[in-house]
Protein backbone atom coordinates (compact mmCIF):
# COMPACT_ATOMS: atom_id res chain seq x y z
CA UNK A 1 0.00 0.00 0.00
CA UNK A 2 2.64 2.28 0.57
CA UNK A 3 5.03 1.97 -2.18
CA UNK A 4 4.08 4.18 -4.95
CA UNK A 5 5.55 7.25 -4.08
CA UNK A 6 6.27 8.63 -7.36
CA UNK A 7 2.50 7.26 -8.67
CA UNK A 8 0.98 9.15 -6.19
CA UNK A 9 2.10 12.36 -7.56
CA UNK A 10 -0.62 12.08 -10.75
CA UNK A 11 -4.19 12.86 -9.98
CA UNK A 12 -6.06 9.36 -10.79
CA UNK A 13 -8.25 9.55 -13.81
CA UNK A 14 -11.75 7.86 -11.89
CA UNK A 15 -14.94 8.28 -12.97
CA UNK A 16 -16.00 9.44 -9.83
CA UNK A 17 -13.42 11.84 -9.28
CA UNK A 18 -12.31 10.52 -6.29
CA UNK A 19 -9.17 8.74 -5.21
CA UNK A 20 -9.58 4.96 -5.88
CA UNK A 21 -7.96 3.77 -2.53
CA UNK A 22 -9.46 6.62 0.10
CA UNK A 23 -13.27 4.93 -1.25
CA UNK A 24 -11.76 1.55 -1.19
CA UNK A 25 -11.24 2.40 2.31
CA UNK A 26 -13.95 3.93 2.89
CA UNK A 27 -16.35 1.04 1.55
CA UNK A 28 -14.72 -1.57 3.77
CA UNK A 29 -15.32 0.68 7.05
CA UNK A 30 -18.87 0.98 6.04
CA UNK A 31 -19.04 -2.60 5.35
CA UNK A 32 -17.00 -3.41 9.15
CA UNK A 33 -20.20 -1.52 10.61
CA UNK A 34 -22.44 -4.16 9.32
CA UNK A 35 -19.47 -6.40 11.05
CA UNK A 36 -19.50 -4.78 14.90
CA UNK A 37 -23.03 -4.10 14.46
CA UNK A 38 -23.79 -7.34 14.61
CA UNK A 39 -20.85 -8.39 17.43
CA UNK A 40 -22.88 -5.24 19.52
CA UNK A 41 -26.65 -6.62 18.40
CA UNK A 42 -25.77 -10.11 19.56
CA UNK A 43 -24.14 -8.80 22.74
CA UNK A 44 -27.46 -7.02 23.54
CA UNK A 45 -29.96 -9.49 23.17
CA UNK A 46 -28.11 -11.87 25.24
CA UNK A 47 -27.96 -8.75 27.39
CA UNK A 48 -28.87 -9.54 31.04
CA UNK A 49 -29.91 -13.39 30.09
CA UNK A 50 -26.78 -15.27 31.84
CA UNK A 51 -27.87 -17.48 34.78
CA UNK A 52 -25.02 -17.94 35.95
CA UNK A 53 -22.10 -15.59 37.27
CA UNK A 54 -19.86 -13.40 37.16
CA UNK A 55 -21.92 -10.71 35.61
CA UNK A 56 -20.83 -7.49 34.17
CA UNK A 57 -21.28 -5.60 37.62
CA UNK A 58 -19.27 -8.34 39.46
CA UNK A 59 -16.12 -7.65 37.58
CA UNK A 60 -16.34 -4.95 34.85
CA UNK A 61 -13.84 -2.51 36.32
CA UNK A 62 -15.66 1.30 34.83
CA UNK A 63 -12.47 3.14 36.13
CA UNK A 64 -9.41 1.33 34.51
CA UNK A 65 -11.55 1.15 31.08
CA UNK A 66 -11.73 4.85 31.03
CA UNK A 67 -8.44 5.51 31.10
CA UNK A 68 -7.97 3.10 28.36
CA UNK A 69 -10.81 4.92 26.86
CA UNK A 70 -8.68 8.42 26.90
CA UNK A 71 -5.71 6.32 26.14
CA UNK A 72 -7.54 5.66 22.32
CA UNK A 73 -8.39 8.72 21.88
CA UNK A 74 -4.41 10.74 22.59
CA UNK A 75 -3.52 7.74 19.98
CA UNK A 76 -6.38 9.21 17.85
CA UNK A 77 -4.96 12.55 18.22
CA UNK A 78 -1.37 11.68 17.81
CA UNK A 79 -2.92 9.98 14.54
CA UNK A 80 -3.98 13.57 13.59
CA UNK A 81 -0.74 14.95 13.98
CA UNK A 82 1.19 12.06 12.16
CA UNK A 83 -0.86 12.92 8.95
CA UNK A 84 -0.22 16.63 9.86
CA UNK A 85 3.54 16.44 10.07
CA UNK A 86 3.19 14.34 6.71
CA UNK A 87 1.51 17.06 4.81
CA UNK A 88 4.87 19.75 5.69
CA UNK A 89 7.04 17.17 5.19
CA UNK A 90 8.32 17.47 9.07
CA UNK A 91 10.38 13.98 8.53
CA UNK A 92 11.04 13.80 12.63
CA UNK A 93 7.19 14.99 13.49
CA UNK A 94 6.36 11.63 11.11
CA UNK A 95 8.06 9.15 12.80
CA UNK A 96 7.53 10.72 16.35
CA UNK A 97 4.04 11.05 15.78
CA UNK A 98 3.46 7.80 14.08
CA UNK A 99 5.69 5.88 17.25
CA UNK A 100 3.05 7.61 19.39
CA UNK A 101 0.48 6.29 17.81
CA UNK A 102 1.18 3.05 17.79
CA UNK A 103 2.10 3.27 21.42
CA UNK A 104 -0.53 4.43 22.63
CA UNK A 105 -2.53 1.44 20.69
CA UNK A 106 -0.18 -0.62 22.41
CA UNK A 107 -1.22 0.53 25.65
CA UNK A 108 -4.95 0.22 24.98
CA UNK A 109 -4.30 -3.55 24.24
CA UNK A 110 -2.15 -4.00 27.12
CA UNK A 111 -5.02 -2.78 29.55
CA UNK A 112 -6.95 -5.58 27.54
CA UNK A 113 -4.30 -8.04 28.18
CA UNK A 114 -4.73 -6.86 31.79
CA UNK A 115 -8.77 -6.76 31.75
CA UNK A 116 -8.79 -10.10 30.34
CA UNK A 117 -6.61 -11.93 32.59
CA UNK A 118 -8.57 -10.52 35.19
CA UNK A 119 -11.55 -11.78 34.03
CA UNK A 120 -10.00 -15.33 34.31
CA UNK A 121 -8.67 -15.31 37.40
CA UNK A 122 -12.45 -14.34 38.30
CA UNK A 123 -13.84 -17.44 36.40
CA UNK A 124 -14.86 -15.67 33.63
CA UNK A 125 -14.43 -17.61 30.61
CA UNK A 126 -15.62 -17.62 26.59
CA UNK A 127 -17.42 -20.82 27.84
CA UNK A 128 -18.88 -19.54 31.18
CA UNK A 129 -22.03 -17.33 30.42
CA UNK A 130 -23.80 -16.14 27.89
CA UNK A 131 -22.32 -12.42 29.23
CA UNK A 132 -18.47 -14.25 28.82
CA UNK A 133 -19.43 -15.59 25.42
CA UNK A 134 -20.49 -12.32 23.74
CA UNK A 135 -18.04 -10.08 25.73
CA UNK A 136 -14.96 -11.77 24.85
CA UNK A 137 -16.22 -11.75 21.30
CA UNK A 138 -17.01 -8.36 20.87
CA UNK A 139 -14.07 -6.97 22.93
CA UNK A 140 -12.08 -9.58 21.60
CA UNK A 141 -12.27 -8.58 18.13
CA UNK A 142 -11.66 -4.93 18.75
CA UNK A 143 -8.57 -5.76 20.40
CA UNK A 144 -8.17 -7.21 16.86
CA UNK A 145 -8.88 -4.38 14.69
CA UNK A 146 -6.11 -2.85 17.15
CA UNK A 147 -3.76 -5.15 17.22
CA UNK A 148 -3.83 -5.03 12.89
CA UNK A 149 -3.84 -0.77 13.40
CA UNK A 150 -0.72 -1.19 15.17
CA UNK A 151 0.97 -3.52 13.21
CA UNK A 152 0.49 -1.51 10.07
CA UNK A 153 1.49 2.21 11.95
CA UNK A 154 5.02 0.35 12.77
CA UNK A 155 5.31 -0.67 9.03
CA UNK A 156 4.33 3.08 8.29
CA UNK A 157 7.33 4.02 10.85
CA UNK A 158 9.77 1.76 9.09
CA UNK A 159 8.60 3.21 5.67
CA UNK A 160 9.10 7.09 7.30
CA UNK A 161 13.21 6.28 8.71
CA UNK A 162 13.63 5.14 4.91
CA UNK A 163 12.45 9.00 4.30
CA UNK A 164 9.81 7.62 1.92
CA UNK A 165 6.85 9.70 3.34
CA UNK A 166 6.25 12.96 2.37
CA UNK A 167 3.20 15.44 0.96
CA UNK A 168 3.18 12.93 -2.21
CA UNK A 169 2.61 9.60 0.26
CA UNK A 170 -0.06 11.53 2.50
CA UNK A 171 -2.67 9.15 1.24
CA UNK A 172 -0.47 6.10 2.89
CA UNK A 173 -0.64 7.97 6.39
CA UNK A 174 -4.28 8.93 5.84
CA UNK A 175 -5.65 5.96 4.93
CA UNK A 176 -4.03 4.28 7.91
CA UNK A 177 -5.78 7.14 9.51
CA UNK A 178 -9.26 6.45 8.89
CA UNK A 179 -8.68 2.43 9.72
CA UNK A 180 -7.32 4.02 13.28
CA UNK A 181 -9.96 6.39 13.53
CA UNK A 182 -12.76 3.64 12.76
CA UNK A 183 -11.05 1.77 15.65
CA UNK A 184 -11.51 4.59 17.90
CA UNK A 185 -15.21 5.33 16.95
CA UNK A 186 -15.99 1.56 17.38
CA UNK A 187 -14.57 1.28 20.63
CA UNK A 188 -16.91 4.75 21.55
CA UNK A 189 -19.73 2.71 20.99
CA UNK A 190 -18.23 -0.62 22.93
CA UNK A 191 -17.20 1.56 26.04
CA UNK A 192 -21.54 3.56 26.10
CA UNK A 193 -23.04 0.28 25.81
CA UNK A 194 -21.33 -2.46 27.48
CA UNK A 195 -19.43 -0.14 29.98
CA UNK A 196 -21.56 2.57 30.87
CA UNK A 197 -24.77 1.84 30.59
CA UNK A 198 -24.26 -2.11 30.83
CA UNK A 199 -21.69 -1.74 33.66
CA UNK A 200 -24.07 -2.48 36.43
CA UNK A 201 -26.19 -5.66 35.09
CA UNK A 202 -25.73 -8.00 37.88
CA UNK A 203 -27.10 -11.31 38.19
CA UNK A 204 -31.00 -12.44 39.67
CA UNK A 205 -30.38 -12.77 42.86
CA UNK A 206 -29.36 -8.53 43.30
CA UNK A 207 -32.45 -8.39 41.01
CA UNK A 208 -33.71 -9.94 43.65
CA UNK A 209 -32.56 -7.88 46.49
CA UNK A 210 -34.42 -4.99 44.36
CA UNK A 211 -38.17 -6.61 44.76
CA UNK A 212 -38.04 -9.31 42.64
CA UNK A 213 -37.90 -9.43 38.95
CA UNK A 214 -37.51 -6.15 37.09
CA UNK A 215 -38.98 -5.22 33.84
CA UNK A 216 -36.53 -5.84 31.70
CA UNK A 217 -35.29 -4.90 27.86
CA UNK A 218 -32.41 -4.85 25.87
CA UNK A 219 -31.17 -1.09 27.22
CA UNK A 220 -32.66 -0.48 30.31
CA UNK B 1 -0.30 21.82 4.97
CA UNK B 2 2.30 24.73 2.80
CA UNK B 3 2.65 22.89 0.21
CA UNK B 4 -0.52 22.37 -0.89
CA UNK B 5 0.14 20.40 -3.99
CA UNK B 6 -3.73 19.26 -3.52
CA UNK B 7 -7.03 20.57 -2.94
CA UNK B 8 -7.75 18.50 -0.64
CA UNK B 9 -4.78 18.82 1.77
CA UNK B 10 -5.31 22.18 1.86
CA UNK B 11 -8.67 21.43 3.39
CA UNK B 12 -7.69 19.61 6.79
CA UNK B 13 -8.20 21.19 10.56
CA UNK B 14 -5.84 22.89 11.53
CA UNK B 15 -3.65 21.69 14.73
CA UNK B 16 -5.43 24.07 16.87
CA UNK B 17 -8.77 22.43 15.57
CA UNK B 18 -8.16 19.25 16.53
CA UNK B 19 -7.03 20.12 20.32
CA UNK B 20 -9.90 22.14 20.59
CA UNK B 21 -11.72 18.68 18.74
CA UNK B 22 -10.05 16.55 21.41
CA UNK B 23 -10.54 18.60 24.62
CA UNK B 24 -14.30 18.49 23.28
CA UNK B 25 -13.76 14.61 23.28
CA UNK B 26 -12.36 14.51 26.73
CA UNK B 27 -14.95 16.36 28.32
CA UNK B 28 -17.55 14.13 27.03
CA UNK B 29 -16.03 11.25 28.11
CA UNK B 30 -15.42 12.44 31.55
CA UNK B 31 -19.11 14.17 32.09
CA UNK B 32 -19.70 10.14 30.94
CA UNK B 33 -17.95 8.75 33.74
CA UNK B 34 -19.43 10.99 36.28
CA UNK B 35 -22.63 10.17 35.24
CA UNK B 36 -22.57 6.59 36.17
CA UNK B 37 -20.14 6.65 39.04
CA UNK B 38 -19.36 5.28 41.65
CA UNK B 39 -23.28 5.17 41.24
CA UNK B 40 -25.66 5.96 38.01
CA UNK B 41 -26.86 9.30 39.11
CA UNK B 42 -29.89 9.28 36.58
CA UNK B 43 -31.56 5.56 36.03
CA UNK B 44 -33.32 4.31 32.91
CA UNK B 45 -34.59 5.92 29.73
CA UNK B 46 -32.80 9.18 30.76
CA UNK B 47 -29.89 7.59 31.69
CA UNK B 48 -29.65 5.46 28.35
CA UNK B 49 -30.45 8.58 26.36
CA UNK B 50 -27.88 10.71 27.67
CA UNK B 51 -25.08 8.10 27.32
CA UNK B 52 -26.17 7.05 23.86
CA UNK B 53 -26.69 10.99 22.74
CA UNK B 54 -23.01 11.99 24.16
CA UNK B 55 -21.68 9.16 22.37
CA UNK B 56 -23.08 9.74 19.32
CA UNK B 57 -21.58 13.67 19.38
CA UNK B 58 -18.34 12.18 20.01
CA UNK B 59 -19.16 9.64 16.98
CA UNK B 60 -19.94 12.21 15.11
CA UNK B 61 -16.90 14.75 15.73
CA UNK B 62 -14.49 11.59 15.12
CA UNK B 63 -15.89 11.01 11.66
CA UNK B 64 -16.33 14.78 11.10
CA UNK B 65 -12.74 15.92 12.06
CA UNK B 66 -10.49 13.16 12.53
CA UNK B 67 -11.77 11.30 9.45
CA UNK B 68 -12.29 14.59 8.07
CA UNK B 69 -15.78 13.51 6.66
CA UNK B 70 -16.72 17.62 7.54
CA UNK B 71 -14.02 18.77 4.24
CA UNK B 72 -13.83 15.41 2.27
CA UNK B 73 -16.03 14.98 -0.80
CA UNK B 74 -19.57 14.41 0.10
CA UNK B 75 -19.47 10.76 -1.56
CA UNK B 76 -17.28 9.27 1.67
CA UNK B 77 -20.00 10.58 3.83
CA UNK B 78 -22.36 8.59 2.10
CA UNK B 79 -20.82 5.52 1.58
CA UNK B 80 -19.87 5.56 5.42
CA UNK B 81 -23.37 6.33 6.69
CA UNK B 82 -24.90 3.99 3.67
CA UNK B 83 -22.92 1.06 5.65
CA UNK B 84 -23.84 2.91 9.32
CA UNK B 85 -27.46 2.42 8.62
CA UNK B 86 -27.18 -1.17 7.43
CA UNK B 87 -25.52 -1.88 10.51
CA UNK B 88 -28.29 -0.40 12.50
CA UNK B 89 -30.78 -2.47 10.15
CA UNK B 90 -29.00 -5.63 10.78
CA UNK B 91 -28.56 -4.46 14.74
CA UNK B 92 -32.86 -3.85 14.88
CA UNK B 93 -33.44 -6.93 12.86
CA UNK B 94 -31.49 -9.11 15.29
CA UNK B 95 -32.67 -7.50 18.77
CA UNK B 96 -36.42 -8.05 16.87
CA UNK B 97 -35.54 -11.45 15.85
CA UNK B 98 -34.66 -12.59 19.35
CA UNK B 99 -37.77 -10.43 21.36
CA UNK B 100 -35.24 -8.24 22.97
CA UNK B 101 -36.83 -4.67 21.72
CA UNK B 102 -40.27 -5.65 23.88
CA UNK B 103 -39.80 -5.15 27.72
CA UNK B 104 -40.02 -7.98 29.39
CA UNK B 105 -42.06 -9.36 32.68
CA UNK B 106 -39.05 -11.44 33.77
CA UNK B 107 -35.20 -10.45 33.27
CA UNK B 108 -33.95 -14.29 32.04
CA UNK B 109 -37.33 -15.41 30.89
CA UNK B 110 -35.27 -15.68 27.32
CA UNK B 111 -32.14 -17.72 29.02
CA UNK B 112 -34.30 -19.55 31.31
CA UNK B 113 -36.48 -21.39 29.10
CA UNK B 114 -33.54 -22.40 26.95
CA UNK B 115 -30.98 -23.36 29.50
CA UNK B 116 -29.27 -26.70 29.50
CA UNK B 117 -27.23 -28.18 31.92
CA UNK B 118 -23.94 -27.50 31.62
CA UNK B 119 -20.47 -28.87 33.04
CA UNK B 120 -17.10 -29.41 32.49
CA UNK B 121 -16.08 -32.23 34.52
CA UNK B 122 -18.05 -35.29 34.64
CA UNK B 123 -20.12 -35.51 37.83
CA UNK B 124 -17.85 -37.41 40.73
CA UNK B 125 -19.50 -40.30 41.93
CA UNK B 126 -20.39 -39.55 45.80
CA UNK B 127 -21.52 -43.53 47.23
CA UNK B 128 -23.55 -44.03 43.75
CA UNK B 129 -25.68 -41.33 44.23
CA UNK B 130 -24.18 -39.85 40.33
CA UNK B 131 -24.27 -43.06 38.63
CA UNK B 132 -27.30 -41.78 36.64
CA UNK B 133 -27.99 -40.95 33.13
CA UNK B 134 -25.76 -38.19 31.63
CA UNK B 135 -28.84 -36.81 30.44
CA UNK B 136 -30.37 -36.53 33.28
CA UNK B 137 -33.59 -38.78 32.38
CA UNK B 138 -36.83 -36.68 32.44
CA UNK B 139 -39.09 -39.11 30.40
CA UNK B 140 -40.12 -42.69 31.28
CA UNK B 141 -42.02 -44.33 34.31
CA UNK B 142 -38.55 -46.13 35.42
CA UNK B 143 -36.62 -43.03 35.72
CA UNK B 144 -34.45 -42.99 39.14
CA UNK B 145 -35.70 -40.35 41.54
CA UNK B 146 -32.03 -39.31 42.06
CA UNK B 147 -31.56 -38.53 38.02
CA UNK B 148 -34.46 -36.58 38.02
CA UNK B 149 -33.46 -34.25 41.04
CA UNK B 150 -30.46 -33.68 39.16
CA UNK B 151 -32.48 -32.92 36.45
CA UNK B 152 -34.83 -30.33 38.30
CA UNK B 153 -31.81 -29.21 39.97
CA UNK B 154 -29.65 -27.94 37.03
CA UNK B 155 -32.91 -27.15 35.08
CA UNK B 156 -36.27 -25.64 35.99
CA UNK B 157 -35.57 -25.26 39.40
CA UNK B 158 -32.58 -23.21 38.23
CA UNK B 159 -31.01 -24.12 42.20
CA UNK B 160 -27.38 -24.41 39.73
CA UNK B 161 -27.67 -20.64 39.34
CA UNK B 162 -26.75 -19.61 42.88
CA UNK B 163 -25.79 -22.88 44.41
CA UNK B 164 -22.20 -24.57 43.87
CA UNK B 165 -22.36 -28.95 44.15
CA UNK B 166 -19.51 -29.96 42.97
CA UNK B 167 -19.05 -31.39 39.76
CA UNK B 168 -22.79 -30.19 38.51
CA UNK B 169 -22.95 -26.41 39.09
CA UNK B 170 -20.73 -23.41 40.44
CA UNK B 171 -23.11 -20.97 41.59
CA UNK B 172 -21.59 -18.59 44.37
CA UNK B 173 -24.41 -16.31 45.50
CA UNK B 174 -26.20 -18.85 47.71
CA UNK B 175 -24.00 -21.76 50.39
CA UNK B 176 -22.42 -24.59 48.80
CA UNK B 177 -24.46 -27.41 48.56
CA UNK B 178 -21.78 -30.32 47.84
CA UNK B 179 -22.13 -31.52 51.41
CA UNK B 180 -25.55 -30.57 51.99
CA UNK B 181 -27.21 -34.16 52.88
CA UNK B 182 -24.20 -34.34 55.67
CA UNK B 183 -24.57 -31.60 56.99
CA UNK B 184 -28.20 -30.06 56.08
CA UNK B 185 -28.58 -31.88 59.91
CA UNK B 186 -26.29 -29.48 61.96
CA UNK B 187 -27.82 -25.82 60.95
CA UNK B 188 -30.68 -25.92 63.26
CA UNK B 189 -30.87 -27.45 66.50
CA UNK B 190 -33.42 -30.39 66.21
CA UNK B 191 -34.30 -30.09 62.88
CA UNK B 192 -32.77 -33.00 60.78
CA UNK B 193 -31.34 -32.74 57.27
CA UNK B 194 -34.67 -33.39 54.78
CA UNK B 195 -36.53 -30.93 57.12
CA UNK B 196 -34.43 -28.61 56.79
CA UNK B 197 -33.60 -28.98 52.85
CA UNK B 198 -37.50 -28.49 52.29
CA UNK B 199 -37.25 -25.87 55.28
CA UNK B 200 -34.86 -24.23 53.27
CA UNK B 201 -36.66 -24.61 49.64
CA UNK B 202 -40.32 -23.72 50.67
CA UNK B 203 -39.31 -21.03 52.95
CA UNK B 204 -35.57 -19.55 52.61
CA UNK B 205 -35.75 -16.50 54.48
CA UNK B 206 -36.56 -18.93 57.71
CA UNK B 207 -33.19 -19.38 57.85
CA UNK B 208 -30.21 -17.50 56.45
CA UNK B 209 -26.62 -18.56 56.62
CA UNK B 210 -24.76 -16.04 57.92
CA UNK B 211 -22.57 -14.50 54.56
CA UNK B 212 -25.45 -14.73 52.52
CA UNK B 213 -28.11 -12.59 51.12
CA UNK B 214 -31.58 -13.08 51.65
CA UNK B 215 -32.42 -13.13 47.84
CA UNK B 216 -33.61 -16.85 47.57
CA UNK B 217 -36.69 -16.80 45.57
CA UNK B 218 -39.36 -18.32 48.01
CA UNK B 219 -41.83 -19.41 45.04
CA UNK B 220 -39.52 -21.87 43.28
CA UNK B 221 -41.34 -24.64 44.67
CA UNK B 222 -44.02 -24.10 42.17
CA UNK B 223 -42.99 -24.31 39.53
CA UNK B 224 -42.54 -28.25 39.91
CA UNK B 225 -44.07 -31.12 39.98
CA UNK B 226 -44.79 -33.16 43.72
CA UNK B 227 -42.94 -35.93 41.79
CA UNK B 228 -40.27 -33.59 40.40
CA UNK B 229 -39.68 -31.62 44.00
CA UNK B 230 -39.98 -34.81 46.03
CA UNK B 231 -36.93 -35.95 43.39
CA UNK B 232 -34.76 -32.87 43.97
CA UNK B 233 -35.44 -33.18 47.49
CA UNK B 234 -34.15 -36.69 47.50
CA UNK B 235 -31.32 -35.83 45.03
CA UNK B 236 -29.89 -33.13 47.69
CA UNK B 237 -30.24 -35.27 50.40
CA UNK B 238 -27.63 -37.56 48.69
CA UNK B 239 -25.44 -34.97 48.94
CA UNK B 240 -22.42 -36.00 51.49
Amino acid sequence: MAHAPAAAHHEEEATTGLNHRKLLMWVFLGSDCLFFGSLIATYMVYRGQSLVGPYPADILDIPITTISTFVLLCSSFAMVQALAATNRNDQKGIKLWLLATAGLGTIFLLFQVYEFNTFRTEGLYVHTNLFGSTFFTLTGFHGAHVTLGVVWLVGLFFIARKGRLGPATALDVEIAGLYWHFVDIVWIVIFTLVYLIGGYDAGPAAAATLGGPLPYGFLI
Amino acid sequence: MTTGHTAEHSRHPTFKQYVVVTIILFLITIAEFFIIYPKPHIHGVPLVVTLVGLSAIKFGIVISFYMHLKFDARMFTWIFLGGLALAFAVAIALLGLFGALKIQAHPRGFAQQHAVPFSHEEPASHDGAMETKPDGGMMGGGVDKLALGKAVFTGKGTCFGCHTIKGVSNGSIGPDLTHIGAEGGAQKPGMGAEAYIRESIENPNAFIMPGFPPVMPPNLKANMTKDEYEALVAFLLAQK
